[in-house]
């Protein structure tokens, strides 16, 4: 069976909250049912056929066509089934989701996978501040699950984070890791300023050393071999990324901090 | 427009009217004689329901930094609860520190037509107002805090006479625009930017060598001699503390007889006595607040569930940060000259602590015996939102409920406490006492809290329900300043209240030294810490009223 297909009539104005449209709250819905939700537009709230043109289908796995950066909480709170989004997705994507699987052939805007607790996100292009991280004053970021960045990351990537996996092909902005209680962030390219400030605990891994180097907040203690590190790599081979086609390597550079903290996370870079 | 509410039964303690049945008039906001000529306009069939007069809260942090910044740190708390605009009233959200304008609306939907926010610092008092300001249909007002300000310490230091400091008092409660004095841990704050983590009621400022003790004796002073009608509002020393009773039946001894509010007397109740080394000291502190009767208290009452405590007490509140939850808080430095600490806290039923901190409040209500000098708060939001009076005034008038949320607590606790051999019941009109007459002449409102020709007509109306807590969580009727706000337990309109001030006399000389002062050690100049009586009216919406102090005051 073909995919339930929403295709966005015309770019609209004001974001629009797609929450409701993910496959928990879809299944055994009409298609007439499904065209009667109400997807609340800036202030107001229209019926989801008058926004998106409403392709019948699978409701275990959606598509998204015809997108655009307004479409915030795509995915939110989904445990199981799968959505794809053709072009960018607005804020919040995968935000409390618990399973299933997110795509976007598109960039990300910010908040991709805040408090998420399971599920895989991937984002074919780049993603905005926060990825994984925490809403405003809560204290935990993402609890579980894996969210896959193809192109770059922006500011504050691990923002809170607790557990879980966060892979960076392409480079990530200023404050890398901020407040990471935990978890793991790899990252291919370079990071920006201040990496893994206010770190906990949790593991960055880095292929490079990166250009603006790592702050003094954070002790080097030398050059190590570390079995895990095989066991990581083997876990990131099931994975549809370029890590897992990356040489293993064990032998690292291990960094521990934030010092101004209790200073138990790491930052290993390959040496 | 001439207004009669007829055969209501009044309880109104200010006249000592317990349940009499009786007509009220009501013109142009004022409580008025019957007309001669029998004509009214409009007529409002009470018969068979509970009249008071509108409820004052005495004692509610509704403005002022600390409240931001709990707003500002809790978003999960306004996440929970939003509250959407509709035709009549703003948008807002918040449960442990709601919104301004969701405070005003749900204040007023309880029947409380007044609150008072405890701890205005003076060089915060423009934020405070403003805030206030924006609270709708209650009338506001607050006592500025003073006591751990380098200012009057210094002058203690030097051990500068009484008239200076009466001095002093009156200059800033003029131009906070406050109706009394409050002092936090006094000279605590200051101590604690000295590395002191305590300071009992004798310990020295290790700056100033100047004692908590001698801050209140010159404080209550000046507020008895400066006429004040509301005595000397005292947050005080070992908030929080186990044992800290002593200090407390201390700190009643040592004012020698000044008048004195004692607040959150709760938090200052507890012995070491137990397994636990946490006891109650409810009956002694009853029993010397009975014998005191220079003491007025209020309870501070904490109640379950999720709240948030904020305080000028930047001292206890640093020793308490490992108990917040969740698990963020602050404490700060305010403009160099005070401090405060909000702290978000979870009072659970299961706690051994928090199950006798709940069984102290209410031992103290029900064992002082006079309604007249302790008062229904839960120091909002410290011990509970002040949405749950309701609840609590179920708690003190049904003694089957009481102890049958008494039998669910703590096991340990409930054998700690004598709570459930107590069986006073708090009647309507002692609850009218606490909560309208009593509150009322505490703070020195002469205009308002009772149901006599010449008070303004803030009225409440209740259907007598055998649950007290449906009874007054849902008032039938509600008048402030003689319009109807809400019906039926709903708001239908919304006005603004008036902020009440006193305007106590000082000798102007004063602020040549203060000039000095301010332009040398604070972060703003004289002239732009005096809020002027424009700023409370602003376009109209504000407006000032200036009550009586007591004959006799003097510099």
């Amino acid at each position: 069976m073909s995919s339930l297909t929403f295709t966005l009539k015309e770019v609209t104005r004001q974001r629009i909250d797609c929450s409701p449209l993910t496959p928990n709250k879809l299944a055994d819905k009409s298609l007439a049912d499904i065209a009667k939700i109400q997807l609340v537009t800036g202030n107001l709230s229209e019926r989801a056929d008058a926004l998106f043109i409403i392709t019948e289908g699978d409701s275990q796995s959606i598509k998204f066509k015809g997108s655009n950066s307004k479409l915030d909480f795509i995915g939110h709170n989904m445990t199981k089934g799968k959505i794809s989004v053709d072009g960018d997705v607005g804020a919040y994507f995968g935000i409390f989701m618990e399973g299933g699987l997110l795509s976007v052939k598109g960039n990300s805007f910010i908040y991709t996978g805040c408090e998420m607790k399971g599920g895989q996100i991937k984002v074919n292009g780049d993603a905005g501040d926060f990825i994984g991280g925490a809403r405003p004053g809560r204290r935990n970021g993402m609890t579980g699950g894996t969210v896959i960045v193809t192109g770059n990351a922006g500011a504050r990537a691990g923002d809170h984070m607790r557990r879980g996996m966060i892979l960076i092909e392409g480079n990530t902005g200023d404050y890398c890791g901020s407040r990471m209680i935990s978890g793991t962030i790899a990252v291919q390219g370079d990071c920006g300023r201040h990496l893994g400030y206010a770190m906990k605990r949790g593991t960055i891994l880095l292929n490079q050393m990166p250009t603006r180097g790592i702050t003094a907040n954070f002790n080097d203690c030398g050059t190590h071999t570390l079995g895990y590190l095989a066991l990581l790599f083997t876990s990131f081979k099931k994975l549809d990324t370029t890590f897992s086609r990356v040489d293993n390597f064990s032998r690292v550079r291990r960094y521990a901090g934030d010092l101004a903290g209790i200073g138990m996370g790491e930052i290993l870079v390959k040496i | 427009m001439l207004m009669k509410l007829t055969g209501g039964r009044i309880y109104d303690p200010a006249y000592g009217i317990n349940g009499k049945v009786r007509d009220i008039y009501v013109d142009d906001g004022w409580i008025v004689e019957a007309p001669s000529d029998g004509k009214v306009l409009q007529e409002l069939d009470l018969r068979g329901k509970v009249v008071m007069a509108g409820a004052i809260d005495m004692h509610t942090h509704i403005g002022g930094g600390k409240v931001n910044i709990a707003r500002t740190m809790l978003p999960e708390d306004h996440a929970a609860d939003v509250v959407a605009r509709t035709e009549l009233m703003r948008s807002g959200c918040g449960h442990a520190a709601p919104s301004t304008l969701t405070a005003g609306y749900r204040y007023a939907e309880m029947g409380y037509t007044a609150g008072f926010e405890p701890a205005i610092l003076p060089s915060n008092a423009r934020q405070a107002h403003m805030e206030m300001h924006d609270t709708p249909i209650i009338d506001k007002g607050g006592y500025v805090m003073l006591g751990s300000d380098d200012y009057l310490l210094r002058m203690m230091a030097a051990n500068n006479d009484q008239e200076s400091i009466n001095n002093y008092v009156a200059w800033t409660i003029t131009h906070s625009q406050a109706i009394g004095v409050k002092v936090v841990n006094p000279g605590g704050i200051n101590a604690f930017k000295f590395n002191q983590r305590k300071l009992d009621l004798d310990e020295k400022n290790s700056f100033y060598g100047v004692t908590p003790r001698e801050i209140l004796l010159r404080l209550a002073r000046a507020v008895k001699e400066l006429g004040i009608p509301h005595p000397l509002h005292v947050h005080g020393c070992n908030l929080g503390v186990p044992g800290n009773m002593n200090t407390t039946l201390d700190t009643m001894n040592g004012i020698e007889g000044l008048p004195m509010h004692m607040t959150h007397i709760q938090f200052h109740s507890y012995g070491t006595e137990g397994d636990y080394k946490f006891s109650s000291g409810a009956a002694e502190i009853a029993e010397a607040i009975n014998r005191h009767k220079n003491i007025t208290v209020d309870v501070g009452q904490i109640l379950f569930g999720q709240t948030v405590t904020a305080s000028g007490d930047s001292m206890h509140q640093h020793a308490g940060h490992a108990h917040a939850h969740p698990n963020k808080w602050v404490t700060m430095d305010i403009e160099c000259d005070a401090g405060c600490g909000v702290l978000p806290f979870k009072y659970k039923d299961q706690s051994y602590v928090n199950a006798l901190q709940w069984m102290i409040g209410l031992e103290t209500f029900l064992l002082v015996e006079d309604p007249w000098r302790i008062f229904l708060t839960t120091d909002h939001p410290n011990g509970a939102p002040f949405t749950s009076y309701p609840h609590l005034i179920r708690l003190l008038m049904d003694k089957t409920f009481r102890n049958e949320v008494l039998s669910r607590l703590h096991p340990e606790a409930q054998k700690a406490s004598r709570l459930a051999s107590i069986d006073r019941e708090y009647s309507l009109y002692e609850i009218a006492i606490m909560t309208r007459a009593g509150a009322a002449k505490l703070v020195g409102l002469a205009d308002r809290g009772h149901l006599g020709v010449g008070g303004a007509a803030d009225i409440t109306v209740y259907t007598d329900h055998a649950d007290r807590e449906k009874m007054f969580s849902k008032p039938d009727y509600v008048f402030k300043d003689g319009r109807i706000v809400v019906k039926d337990g709903d708001l239908i309109d919304v006005t603004w209240g008036t902020t009440h001030v006193v305007k106590p006399d000082y000798d102007k000389s004063i602020e040549t030294s203060l000039k000095v002062y301010f332009d040398k050690y604070l972060t703003m100049k004289m002239g732009n810490f005096k809020i002027s009586d424009d700023e409370i009216v602003d376009d109209g919406r504000g407006s000032l009223t200036i009550q009586p102090l007591h004959k006799g005051g003097r510099i």
